[in-house]
């Protein structure tokens, strides 16, 4: 996996120029507006998603033919794919959720803990991001596989809006219930949020290993 | 090194059926036209497609039990497909170094800087001479046993060309156990390194020789209607007609310049074969 990485380290080198100027547009948000996790969430969720580029360079003049003929699995390349975006997530989540926290320590904005609950929320979405969309990328190929991405989260998009009309149909309002959990209760429904997430994203791992082992090129 | 039995493979209406083995110290050619699956079988031979039938052993190994480890002793070159444009020859060197623990990294350094390849220019940015160069110095430097070249020449100058055969003859010579399987459809360049040629045709194998015996018995005769009528056809692999009136094609060149003095035999090149082969009609 080593090699796999590397490449897709250097790959992403060459993308300094768009990387830093992420970085500036949350380092400014984060420095000018009242906004404490737009940072954390943006520059995360971006980050996590370069595995999808990693995928259009990999296939670039047919150029996934050629990686098979290395000494790697299509099971290692599929889950390199996974433990890149993750890695490059969870890092830019770190990074930005320190940066976050000495900034509004310093401005004598949010309190600490909110802003930790606020960013740990992130994780999960950064994890089941990243389920949703790698096998349809490596199923479909980079351009089809945008396409099935947007359809897909159309869908959820639409779950999602059911629930809520469904819970507000039963007289429960959810926001209001996610406001009143004391921070006990919130890290506990961040942890499950976690695990569950966690299950979905190895589940995703293994039905795009299947995707990638079942390819020709 | 590499044995292929009956591999068969249908896209539509083509059909692949091909067997051919690559023995040690051996460089073995397959040379056919643009579609005649050549591509298709080294694809096949790399587990980059499925197969519909036949049996294909990689260094010992049944090829679907061939490992990624075990792939550690393949070089290998396609036409169509290799390092991604996006990265420079500096990239290149720690993802080999990483994927093969043989790499040997100064010998890299050593001929990248001999073929003038750039380290830190995008590969996309190379001449078709550079790409195909460093795709082989790729295949030739982690010290693997087989090769398995896809028309490695395709779109080269005959200086660049010559560069390139240069490198596959050094990495011959310096062990007597390797062996290479290389594909082209410019058959001067396997007439020079190719220990034995296969000819593909339509997915079909017409033809497996040594190329000495290919360049030094086979040959061509032209002869007339009436001298075609007193020939002595059972060493005539396939008939053409003329407008002189026929052109044969003969793996027994000495016998008919000893016996027909009057007739024209000319030396056959590979080129010729292979349009005998494809064109001629059966004796």
């Amino acid at each position: 996996m080593k090699g796999l990485l590397i490449k897709d380290l250097r790959l992403l080198g060459g993308q300094k120029t768009f990387f830093g100027a992420l970085i500036v547009i949350a380092a400014g948000m984060t420095l000018f507006t009242e906004d404490t996790t737009f940072a954390v969430g943006f520059l995360a969720l971006v980050a996590s998603m370069f595995s999808l580029s990693s995928i259009s360079y990999d296939e670039m003049d047919n150029g996934n033919a050629f990686l098979f003929c290395l000494p790697i699995s299509r099971a290692l390349y599929a889950a390199e794919k996974y433990c890149f975006g993750l890695l490059l997530g969870t890092g830019a989540w770190l990074a930005a959720t320190l940066f976050v926290l000495c900034v509004n320590v310093y401005k004598r904005a949010a309190l600490p803990l909110d802003i930790l609950l606020s960013s740990l929320m992130l994780l999960p979405l950064i994890l089941l991001m990243q389920a949703l969309v790698l096998p349809f990328d490596l199923k479909f190929g980079s351009e089809r596989g945008r396409i099935a991405i947007l359809g897909a989260l159309g869908l959820l998009v639409l779950l999602g809006v059911l629930a809520v009309k469904g819970a507000e149909a039963a007289g429960i309002d959810l926001a209001a219930v996610l406001d009143s959990l004391p921070p006990l209760n919130m890290g506990l429904l961040i942890a499950a949020a976690l695990l569950v997430s966690l299950v979905l994203w190895l589940l995703s791992m293994r039905i795009s290993i299947s995707i990638v082992k079942k390819k020709e090129f | 090194m590499l044995k292929i039995d009956h591999l068969q493979k249908q896209y539509g209406s083509f059909r692949l059926d091909c067997s051919l083995e690559v023995r040690p110290g051996c460089i073995t050619g397959l040379v056919g036209q643009n579609g005649a699956g050549k591509s298709t079988t080294f694809k096949a031979v790399l587990g980059l497609i499925s197969r519909d039938g036949g049996e294909i052993t990689i260094l010992g190994k049944p090829e679907r039990e061939f490992t990624a480890r075990d792939r550690e002793a393949l070089g290998v070159v396609l036409a169509d497909s290799g390092f991604c444009g996006y990265l420079a020859v500096r990239d290149v060197i720690p993802i080999l170094r990483s994927l093969y623990k043989k790499f040997d990294q100064e010998f890299f350094e050593e001929q990248a800087r001999k073929f003038q390849l750039p380290m830190d220019k995008k590969i996309k940015e190379f001449s078709t001479g550079m790409k195909a160069k460093l795709k082989v110095l790729a295949a030739v430097s982690h010290n693997a046993r087989l090769l398995i070249l896809d028309e490695p020449t395709a779109g080269l100058d005959v200086m660049a060309r010559d560069e390139l055969l240069e490198l596959l003859k050094d990495y011959m010579d310096s062990d007597e156990e390797r062996a290479i399987l290389i594909s082209s459809h410019i058959s001067s360049d396997l007439e020079s390194i190719c220990d034995d040629l296969y000819m593909i045709h339509e997915g079909r194998i017409l033809l497996h020789e040594e190329t000495d015996v290919l360049l030094d018995s086979y040959g061509l005769l032209k002869v007339s209607p009436e001298q075609y009528r007193r020939l002595d056809q059972q060493f005539l692999l396939r008939v053409k007609r003329e407008s002189y009136g026929y052109s044969c094609l003969t793996d027994q060149k000495q016998f008919y310049l000893e016996n027909y003095p009057e007739i024209v035999v000319e030396k056959g090149s590979i080129d010729e074969v292979i349009t005998m082969m494809v064109k001629g009609a059966e004796v």
